[in-house]
């Protein structure tokens, strides 16, 4: 394609060939579900069509994650919309027999409230779904990712088109920063103050790079958002691209999910057919190639200079930061490295405006935010909120609480690297700053739910216990810190512990902290800081039944 | 007595010269009567003897050593070398009985000058003590070239034992009441363990490898390790760069390379896929990549260590990944790690007997909504209680 108008025709065909009322199932078939078994689903789905010949009447959508992995395998019939969770082979010849040909819906498949015992046909109507505002994750359900045709169908690329052809590179940086895109990996960084750090750099190859490592625990929507829309990402990252002046980009992401291996590699090849990656994109002649690189399973290769070591191919060893990777990143170019979720946030900007977006959040986070429920809530999964939710809304509103009639003793954000916040302060809402602030910086979007009976020593050890395990060992700050204070929780929670070892815990995280050289050392004591600060009492009190046997046997 | 009466004991017996080969020489000369097993070889100081010395008259078909030196603290010598004979005999006796072969084969005593009748009495028991244990290895059960496999073994790893001795296992006071305190001591079995018996094993392992290929299993069963000994011995020579060889079509690595243009940059991506094409990384093979991108084979070694991914020694027909991320671990993962783990007795990272699976713990895969769960070659199997993971396990082979 050589021009605005030709993706314009293409879009205006693909839609004339699709028919809006005509049935259309998609099947879930991220992570999530897959281990549940929703391939036998999809088979039967398949086999079901063939045997009553309606291959023409109806289609088959296999799609990225829909959100909702604790009810999976999840089934979606269009154009009603109606969602059916838990769907086993055995269901399939039901559904294309009462739902798809005669509108029924089957009641014992659809989603019952725990509680209530409401019933909700459609995915609207679900509590977990209701309370989200999806706009990254929406089109998940409406796209197969392995198909570039179902994107343009939702409107994909005319971002793209409108930046290279209508916006010159200052002014796409321009509408980024009035949006104030903050990244999404962790740090919070203004994506916009990145991009122009890179932009006014001096050299001419610079370098974007997409992080899809993932090493956070207990974090999948990255996973989730590029496996089910990669070419969301995609359009993110050639714009950014040509607002910094980059013709080469590099995506970074997981070895071992080799889903979305595959479909960010059918991605690229698609785009490139299409004229939308290459030489001389739509014909505005900006040119812009992509490669992918595996990482190798270790946490510290997620931090900016560590990914960018490896994609040099040396082994992931982070480096001092006195010079921004922004400035000297990969073969010391000027090199934008920004997150999944931050590169899918980039089109939707330009699309629909800067103004349109801040609407969206807090006064300093804006925008909506994926966030990835796991440990011990009802709704484990993936739930896109805008900044400012509470967390008391994401936990009860979209999670649906604790199971087993459980009561909820914290939540913890951001992984090995992040920290908890008790249930007193569920209502601090979803934002940067103010979670930072509580000493629960939100990481990635993990969030961690613990029940009662989860021990808060226990949870900090495991997590140093962790990062002791992927610490590069490069500066010994990082390497032997880590290692002492792991030892000492470790006595702590084997009911070994000594009077002055919190103490000694405050001042070794302090070195630490102050002391190593990347965020991996720097963040490494937060979990423990943060439960020191919440959960004195339970470190005290594993400490005082040591020290007074006596008062124990009484 | 398989031996019967027709079987007589060499005996080797190294003396000191000031006080027990005097001692020998009184009890000649005073016609003391014992059996002539014992060859003599006079020593100016019982400290100067060896583990080589001992180690070499077994391999050379002694059934037994003897060794004598002047009474502790009558030493002729300011470096009291009695006291290292008497270390030197405990490591020994250790080491004669972790292979397998009776530590009375070997004894110590303290003869003086005067004390010719001592001599021919200790003679007179120790000759018909070996008797009764047989020949060296047969009396034991084990077969002529197990018994010179680990002979060889023990001898290979000489120096780096008196290096050990001297580092780690010196005692601080030179008195008869310490040494035997020292030497007792569960401290002693620790270290022994820690740092001998460990590296004696992988001197086995090697030894058997370098005389053909043999299977993880073969190995346990040759040498009675447990699979989970084998399998943590192999990773260590493995990073040592000691073992790993294997066949591995070139060309198949070749094109691998190719794909990847031959820029030193893909050596990462190179790496990987090799190790996901062949499970494991040969070390020929890594040689091939080095010269193939020109990367030193010392950059690739330091990827390679890095990461668990790699791995330097042949990993089981599956891979089993028990997740120990945070929302699996608080919804009981340990737990059903545990299960796996006593399933197919191996520890995470080590390689089952007949290389049918290979454990790992991975961190969180991100299917948070199956946890606990078990991955078993990139098929994730969701939800599982520990007594649950034998079905989920005996569907591969």
């Amino acid at each position: 394609m050589n021009s605005a108008s030709e993706l314009e025709e293409l879009r205006k065909g693909i839609l004339s060939k699709r028919d809006p009322d005509k049935p259309c199932i998609a099947i879930c078939a991220g992570m999530g579900c897959l281990g549940l078994d929703n391939g036998r689903v999809i088979s039967a789905f398949e086999k079901e069509i063939d045997k009553k010949k309606l291959k023409i009447k109806v289609d088959i959508r296999t799609t990225g994650c829909h959100g909702y992995c604790e009810k999976g395998p999840l089934v979606v019939i269009y154009p009603e919309e109606i969602c059916y969770v838990e769907v086993t082979p055995k269901d399939v010849p039901e559904i294309i027999s009462q739902t798809v040909l005669r509108k029924k819906v089957i009641d014992r498949l659809i989603y019952t409230d725990p509680d209530t015992g409401e019933k909700a046909a459609h995915q609207s109507e679900i509590p977990f779904y209701k309370n989200q505002m999806r706009h990254l994750m929406g089109n998940n359900t409406k796209i197969d990712p392995r198909s570039i045709d179902d994107y343009l169908a939702v409107g994909g690329y005319s971002a793209l088109s409108k930046s290279l052809l209508e916006m010159s590179p200052k002014k796409v940086l321009d509408e980024i920063k009035k949006a104030e895109l903050r990244g999404r990996g962790g740090g919070g960084f203004l994506a916009g103050r990145k991009w122009e750090t890179a932009r006014n750099a001096p050299g001419k190859e610079k370098y974007v790079i997409v992080n899809s490592h993932e090493g956070e625990l207990g974090a999948f929507m990255d996973r989730a958002l590029f496996t089910g829309n990669p070419h969301s990402v995609l359009e993110g990252l050639i714009i950014g691209a040509y607002a910094i002046g980059s013709h080469q980009g590099f995506i970074y992401t997981r070895h071992d999910t080799p889903q979305l291996k595959s479909n960010i590699d059918m991605a690229l090849a698609q785009a490139e057919e299409y004229g939308l990656l290459g030489e001389n994109i739509l014909g505005s002649g900006f040119n812009f190639h992509v490669e992918v690189h595996l990482d190798i399973g270790i946490f510290v290769s997620g931090e900016s200079s560590a990914l960018m070591r490896s994609i040099e191919g040396n082994a992931p060893e982070p480096r001092p930061k006195y010079i921004h990777t922004s400035v000297k990143g990969i073969r010391k170019k000027p090199s934008v490295l920004n997150n999944v979720e931050t590169w899918a946030n980039v089109p939707l900007i330009i699309d629909k405006g800067s103004e349109w977006y801040a609407r969206t959040g807090t006064e300093r986070s804006k925008g909506t935010k994926l966030v990835s429920l796991s440990g011990n809530i009802v709704n484990t999964g993936v739930a896109e909120v805008p900044f400012g939710t509470t967390i008391r809304e994401i936990v009860y509103g979209i999670g649906g609480g604790i199971p087993n009639g459980k009561k909820l003793k914290a939540v913890h954000f951001g992984g090995p690297m992040g920290g908890s916040i008790p249930e007193s302060l569920l209502d601090a809402p979803l934002d940067f700053d103010e979670l930072s602030k509580l000493g629960a910086s939100i990481g990635a979007g993990s969030m961690l739910v613990l029940d009662e009976d989860t021990s808060m020593v226990d949870v900090a050890r495991y997590f140093l216990d962790f990062l002791s395990n992927e610490s590069c060992g490069k500066c010994v700050p990082c390497r032997e810190g880590i290692r002492q204070m792991l030892r000492i929780l470790t006595n702590i929670r084997d009911g070994k512990g000594r009077e002055g070892d919190i103490e000694l815990l405050e001042e070794i995280s302090e070195v630490t902290g102050a002391a190593s050289l990347c965020a991996l050392g720097k963040t490494a004591a937060d979990p423990l800081l943060s439960t020191l600060r919440y959960f004195k009492d339970e470190y005290e009190a594993n400490i005082e039944k040591v020290k007074s046997p006596a008062e124990k046997r009484e | 007595m398989a031996a019967g009466p027709t079987f007589e004991p060499r005996i080797l017996g190294f003396l000191c010269n000031w006080c027990c080969y005097a001692g020998a020489d009184l009890a000649g000369v005073s016609r003391f009567q014992y059996p002539p097993n014992i060859r003599v070889i006079r020593v100016m100081c019982s400290g100067r003897v060896d583990p080589a010395h001992v180690f070499r008259a077994f391999s050379t078909g002694q059934d037994a050593v003897f060794i004598g030196g002047c009474h502790l603290n009558d030493c002729h010598y300011v470096t009291h070398g009695n006291y290292d004979a008497f270390a030197m005999v405990y490591i020994c006796k250790k080491l004669l009985e972790h292979i397998g072969l009776n530590p009375e084969r070997l004894r110590l005593e303290w003869v003086s000058a005067g004390e010719g009748i001592r001599f021919a009495n200790i003679m007179n028991e120790f000759v018909p003590g070996i008797e009764k244990l047989g020949p060296l290895g047969k009396g034991e059960g084990l077969d002529e070239q197990g018994l010179k496999f680990k002979l060889d073994a023990v001898t290979k790893l000489i120096p780096y034992i008196k290096l050990v001795q001297s580092e780690r296992l010196r005692v601080p006071e030179r008195t008869e009441e310490a040494y035997n305190k020292f030497f007792t001591s569960e401290e002693f079995n620790r270290l022994f363990n820690e740092l001998i018996a460990d590296k004696l094993a992988e001197s086995q392992i090697m030894a058997l490898l370098r005389e053909r290929p043999h299977s993880a299993g073969e190995i346990s069963a040759i040498l009675g390790l447990s699979p989970s000994e084998v399998s943590r011995h192999l990773n260590v020579s493995a990073r040592n760069q000691n073992v790993g060889t294997a066949a591995v079509d070139n060309n198949k690595i070749d094109l691998i390379i190719n794909k990847h243009q031959g820029k030193a940059g893909s050596l990462v991506q190179v790496l990987l896929e090799i190790q996901h094409e062949n499970h494991w990384l040969p070390l020929d093979v890594l040689d091939r990549v080095s010269k193939k991108l020109d990367v030193p084979l010392s950059r690739i070694m330091q990827i390679v260590t890095f990461h668990k991914t790699f791995s330097l020694i042949p990993k089981g027909r599956h891979d089993v990944h028990v997740c120990t991320g945070p929302s699996c671990y608080v919804r009981g993962s340990t737990r059903l790690l545990d299960k796996v783990q006593d399933l197919i007795g191996i520890q995470p990272g080590e390689t089952d007997r007949d290389a049918k699976f290979s454990l790992e713990t991975g961190n969180c895969l991100g299917c948070c909504n199956l946890g606990p769960e078990i991955i078993v070659d990139e098929k994730h199997h969701g939800r599982v209680k520990p007594d649950k993971v034998k079905d989920v396990l005996k569907n591969y082979e």
